[in-house]
């Protein structure tokens, strides 16, 4: 199979995965007790029939369930995802708004948890049953085990409130919101870079820096583990011993030899908590009233709307298939052999 | 002629005897608690369990104050000697506050673990032992329901079922089933091409008695050791959307909803820090052990990490 086959093939997959998570958000969205159309209507506008029999048909909610779901499957593939019964607006405009937000959070966490977890786990692989791997090994369960809100709650105090070393919630200080109206990519630290705002793109970062090292953490203890691991396993190769034998520096087989050999494993778990880091910026964004997916995806579930909450699960879904389509593809760069497509 | 059908007999009885060894391995067993114990990690993680399990149980001859008992004149206490861990917003005392929420974590998340393993192997055997178009009926469902962002499935189904222990609960076993159906499926896969399941087909076992008491009891032992680790996972899932207020109700002592509840006292750091340290606690109890059990079964790791 070449590469090309490969990627289309992962792409077609993804049209089955779609209609399944849509089905599914469908399915539970109509067959719970509760009602949307009380959670919008007033008290007094609910003992009204006419204005419930008119909620209903504006929203299409008299019409038998199959033809619901058909009318919604069209228009997602048409790139409808329907109108928030929150917000009023279309669901795609709300999610293009506040995408980029957690973007920026998500991709953040991974980096933390990437420059972190990749030394600590090499760290901790050279010294296997030392004090040191202990630690590490210490560290990286105590990350996962961590509840995120907890977490949040108590660096905020004690890094905001009390030291006062970093700013509190939010993406800016307050009242700066408006300095990178004319957004490009919506990512405010790569958007000030762009336009040259150093002292802005600063501010940025020191916001990023909470959250992003919050929601990272449980990803920071896998990565070190699978690191340590599979360093552990390389380190045991015939060419390692080759290495050390021709004279390298231990450094050099470590750092060139062993390394990159070990990656392929740490890279695949990465990618496969991407998900998680996604699904994990609903306590952190609304903890720290950041204007992101997951905030909106809460803010969608205490109202029940259905139309938004389905419209983050399939982009979150996407996300988490695109990301493990590149992380696949990735393999190829760091293991020759698989270039080759296999025999 | 006469002496054959005994000799039948005596032989099925030897294979057997062989079948029922292999399945029950009461050795395999006194090893995992040996190496536990040598293990200090494991040894830690059983520690703090056994010390949750115990204070759970005795939490109303251990706890110092009743945990619902408000006492407004000193509401919002710094931890002393009184209060060890403070109170909170309407004078309770947060240290019997934590006792008593191990009533609600430890039940909801071996409850959760224990309705998804059912469900996850029941499925998951009929899959990987059926074959063919029940297990892509099946694993597709799986994959689906995987496919779902776990956390926003649980939150919107609990939404809509409203707040409440019994449903929230109910929302996460239906985001927590699929890891086990898939597991389970895969190690029916692997040991349905033992000999001693071939032993017990030629020896005219039915297939669900084959299943029920061959295959199954030789997958139980990897299944444990994820539902170990995951037992820490789901309390800090429920834990989460209670802190988001589609768990528990309050005034109930549950540990999400009081570090929710600290949020408005922010100055008053011990209402928030020590309900999380508990959920922490249990959870990192939970995690050592799981992982300490995962080191003893799989030789193969034992080496390496």
């Amino acid at each position: 199979m070449t590469m090309q086959q490969f990627i289309l093939r992962r792409l077609l997959l993804m049209i089955p995965l779609l209609i399944g998570i849509s089905l599914i958000s469908f399915i539970i969205s109509h067959s719970l007790p509760a009602d949307p159309v009380a959670a919008f209507l007033s008290q007094k506008s609910m003992e009204d029939p006419v204005i419930v029999a008119t909620f209903r048909k504006q929203w299409g909610l008299d019409r038998p369930l199959w033809e619901q779901y058909w009318i919604y499957l069209k228009n997602l593939l048409q790139g409808n995802l329907g109108v928030s019964l929150r917000t009023h607006r279309p669901v795609l405009d709300d999610l293009r708004q506040f995408l980029p937000a957690s973007m920026e959070l998500a991709i953040g966490a991974t980096f933390y948890s990437i420059f972190l977890g990749i030394p600590l786990g090499v760290v901790s692989a050279i010294k296997k049953d030392k004090l040191l791997d202990h630690i590490a090994r210490v560290i990286s369960l105590v990350g996962v085990s961590t509840p995120v809100f907890w977490l949040a709650l108590v660096s905020l105090y004690i890094f905001y409130f009390r030291l006062g070393w970093l700013p509190g919630p939010g993406r800016l200080d307050a009242g700066m919101e408006l300095d990178v109206q004319a957004n490009i990519t919506g990512m405010y630290t790569i958007d000030t870079l762009l336009q040259g705002k150093f002292d802005t793109f600063i501010i940025a970062v020191k916001h990023l820096f909470l959250p992003a090292s919050v929601l990272g953490i449980g990803t920071l203890g896998l990565v070190t583990r699978i690191t340590r691991s599979s360093m552990l396993e390389v380190m045991c190769q015939d060419y390692i011993r080759t290495a050390r034998s021709k004279g390298l520096r231990e450094r050099m087989v470590i750092l060139r030899h062993a390394l990159k050999n070990a990656l392929i494993p740490t890279v695949t778990v990465i990618g496969l908590s991407f998900g998680g880091i996604m699904a994990g910026t609903v306590l952190t964004e609304t903890i720290f009233t950041w204007p992101g997916i997951g905030r909106y995806a809460y803010q969608a579930c205490t109202k029940l709307d259905f139309p938004a909450i389905m419209g983050v699960s399939i982009l979150i879904a996407l996300i988490f298939s695109t990301v493990n389509l590149l992380v696949d593809i990735s393999y190829a760069f760091l293991d020759p052999r698989l270039r080759t497509g296999g025999r | 002629m006469a002496a054959s059908p005994s000799s039948a007999v005596a032989g099925q009885e030897v294979v057997r005897k062989a079948i029922r060894k292999k399945s029950l391995l009461p050795e395999e067993w006194s090893k995992t608690f040996r190496y536990i114990r040598r293990s200090p990690l494991a040894f830690t993680g059983l520690v703090i369990v056994i010390i949750w399990i115990l204070l759970t149980i005795l939490a109303p001859h251990v706890a110092p104050y009743d945990p619902l008992k408000q006492d407004v004149k000193n509401r919002l206490h710094p931890p002393s000697l009184q209060h060890p861990l403070g109170t909170d917003q309407l004078g309770r005392d947060i240290l019997s506050r934590i006792i008593y929420g191990g009533r609600i974590s430890l039940p909801v998340g071996f409850l959760v673990v224990s309705l998804a393993m059912v469900i996850g192997t029941i499925l998951g055997a009929l899959a990987g032992y059926l074959g063919r178009a029940m297990d892509t009926i099946l694993m597709r469902i799986t994959d689906m329901v995987m496919a779902f962002p776990g956390i926003i499935l649980a939150m919107a189904i609990a939404a809509a079922l409203g707040p409440g222990l019994e449903k929230s609960t109910l929302a996460i076993v239906i985001v927590w089933w699929p890891n086990y159906a898939r597991i389970v499926r895969s190690l029916v896969l692997s040991v349905r091409e033992n000999e001693y399941v071939t032993a017990a087909r030629s020896l005219g076992c039915r297939e669900g008695r084959i299943l029920l008491k061959t295959v199954l009891p030789n997958c139980i032992a990897p299944a444990i050791v994820m539902a170990t680790t995951d037992l820490g996972n789901a309390i800090l899932t429920f834990s989460g959307l209670s802190f988001l207020g589609l768990g528990a109700v309050p005034p109930a002592p549950e540990w999400g909803t009081m570090v929710a509840s600290g949020i408005l006292v922010f100055d008053q750091w011990w209402v928030s820090a020590f309900p999380g340290l508990a959920i922490l606690s249990i959870v990192m109890g939970f995690n050592f052990l799981g992982d300490g059990l995962r080191d003893a079964l799989d030789p193969r790791l034992r080496r390496s990490i």
